[in-house]
């Protein structure tokens, strides 16, 4: 009895059928399929099984013994060498070379190395939403009513009565936006490309809210009431390295401004673009005049952090923030601006026909100030530098 | 920055994307992606100028199709027809609602001039440009800014910009 384990030639040079002599537990092979026995066909042995179990046997025993010192299973030269060439590229090529190397079809395909991270998904952050309150809603009107305070204590005479006085309240009604963003995968995308395009194109669309968030937050503060910054930040005094105009007067003024408004916001959050900040840490006003140094480390990534100078306010850098001007807002208490995130709602469908797959997210929100009075937007504070 | 628009040639309005044509190109023409083609008087596609004929049947080529050394009918083009919303270039200023024809730019679109051009040379109307793109003002204060032209009202376009028509 004989028992046939593969018949797969790959090359012209080893195109010759594999068999296992149950008799012996040797691998012949032959160049013709063998009817009554090896010997009608020339078998010629290639692999003792008995030495493979028996190194294995060793090897299992003997974790940590030499490779080279079991003896070979190995009856004939060019399998060897094959065996050894195999191994070889196993080792050079990685996954992709050993599952090419595995398969009958593509063995003799080039293997092409495609990094698995691929580039240009990442987005930068976009911090400018935390300039609003972020408010849920779970339908599309909002209404926020504001009170209006009646005035003081008066004096009064003997037996004069005072004059009544009544709190007023207003409201103001807010309904979301309806945004939407639509992406779709073609059969044939998905068939070409090595990568996820459905993962990737989730990824990317999911930044896409937080942009758009961050962009209607910042043109909401673009219509803050203006405040004129007392000068440039980043000028100096001729000839010496202090700075002419001190910016934390400016943020004094505002914060004077909107807490003076007697609505009850206070300064305790402020928006600027990046560089505006960077001139900022420079002033002399802020760095000293006495340091060698120009300012504390900085960073250019957007984000939120303190501002330096100035204790118990947060500071957001935004790139979408125009340069030389800083918004001064309130945010915990009688927040200025309301960013108003309704429902959000993410569906695919299928395209039977043409394979098409197409995904989208319906987003409402709205981004409106709320509280003019607890806001600024001190402009000119920096002049504006190309980058 | 890396955001990319769509390019020119794509149907951008997914209820028009079927009924799409597929015709054979003329001889010695090379088409690029979103150029304005038409079907000359032997029925080769070939792409558009401003002496192309009024009336014609205008088409968008949604691929490109280089037959520069080919005969009549060696290749063929997938074509937008009357009816679908796709990109093509524009290489002139135009407002938004305003019907194109062809400029001097083979393939491309201007600004349809009511009352001078032929009624027949109006390739489509502009609709918009793409909406939700972030640039950069080159100018001072060098501001980056979001444009949404998809919800609001559709912005003039520049020369070069790749602009949505709906084909007529």
């Amino acid at each position: 009895m004989r028992s046939r384990i593969t018949s797969a030639p790959a090359e012209k040079d080893t195109s010759y059928a594999i068999w296992r002599n149950p008799e012996d537990n040797i691998l012949y092979g032959t160049y013709g399929d063998p009817k009554y026995g090896f010997k009608e066909v020339d078998a010629f042995p290639l692999y003792d099984l008995n030495a493979h179990l028996n190194a294995v046997k060793v090897a299992k025993e003997n974790p940590e013994i030499n490779q080279d010192s079991l003896p070979g299973a190995f009856l004939d030269n060019d399998l060897e060498q094959l065996a050894l060439e195999y191994q070889a590229n196993v080792k050079l090529g990685g996954r992709q070379k050993q599952a090419a190397l595995r398969s009958q079809k593509n063995s003799a395909v080039n293997i092409i190395n495609v990094w698995t991270e691929v580039q240009g998904r990442y987005d930068r952050p976009y911090a400018g939403k935390l300039l609003a309150k972020e408010i849920p809603t779970n339908n599309l009107v909002i209404s926020i009513d504001k009170i209006t305070k009646f005035t003081g204590l008066t004096k009064i005479d003997e037996g004069q009565l005072t004059q009544t006085k009544e709190l007023t309240y207003t409201r103001a009604n807010f309904r979301a936006v309806k945004y939407g963003l639509k992406f779709v995968i073609s059969e044939e995308s998905r068939l070409v490309n090595v990568h996820n395009v459905l993962q990737d194109s989730v990824m990317i669309a999911s930044n896409k809210i937080e942009q758009r968030a961050s962009f209607d937050v910042i043109n909401a503060a673009t219509g803050l009431t203006s405040q004129s910054a007392v000068g440039l930040w980043d000028v100096f005094v001729s000839g010496t390295s202090r700075s002419t105009y001190n910016p934390l007067i400016d943020f004094g003024i505002a914060q004077l401004n909107i807490e003076g408004s007697g609505v009850g916001g206070s300064l305790d959050r402020v928006g600027m673009h990046p560089i505006t900040y960077a001139q900022y840490l420079a002033n002399s006003a802020i760095r000293g005049t006495a340091s060698a140094s120009t300012v504390a480390p900085y960073s250019f990534q957007p984000g939120t952090q303190a501002l330096v100078g100035i204790p118990g306010i947060s500071l957001v850098l935004d790139n979408g923030i125009q340069q030389g001007i800083a918004y001064a807002v309130s945010l915990t208490r009688d927040a200025t601006i309301a960013y108003f995130q309704g429902p959000q709602r993410i569906g695919s469908a299928h395209d039977e026909e043409t394979g098409d797959d197409k995904y989208f997210i319906i987003d409402y929100h709205l981004a409106n100030v709320i509280q003019s009075e607890t806001g600024r937007q001190i402009t000119g504070a920096i002049t504006p530098i190309a980058w | 920055m890396a955001f990319g628009l769509t390019p020119a040639g794509t149907i951008t309005k997914e209820q028009t994307r079927l009924s799409t044509k597929r015709l054979p190109v003329k001889a010695s023409v090379n088409i690029a992606k979103g150029d304005v083609c038409f079907v000359n008087t032997s029925g080769w596609v070939d792409q558009a100028t401003n002496s192309t004929a009024a009336g014609s049947e205008w088409f968008v080529a949604l691929e490109p199709a280089n037959n520069t050394s080919g005969t009549n009918g060696a290749i063929s083009v997938p074509l937008a027809q009357k009816g679908h919303f796709v990109t093509v270039v524009a290489s002139d200023v135009i407002q938004p609602g305003t019907p194109v024809k062809i400029g001097s730019t083979t393939g491309q679109v201007v600004a349809f001039v009511t009352g001078t051009d032929a009624e027949g040379l109006k390739v489509g109307i502009y609709q918009g440009k793409e909406g939700g793109v972030i640039s950069k003002d080159s100018n001072t204060p060098f501001l980056e800014s979001y444009t949404d032209s998809e919800n609001f009202v559709p912005v003039t376009c520049a020369a070069t910009d790749v602009i949505e028509v709906l084909l007529r």
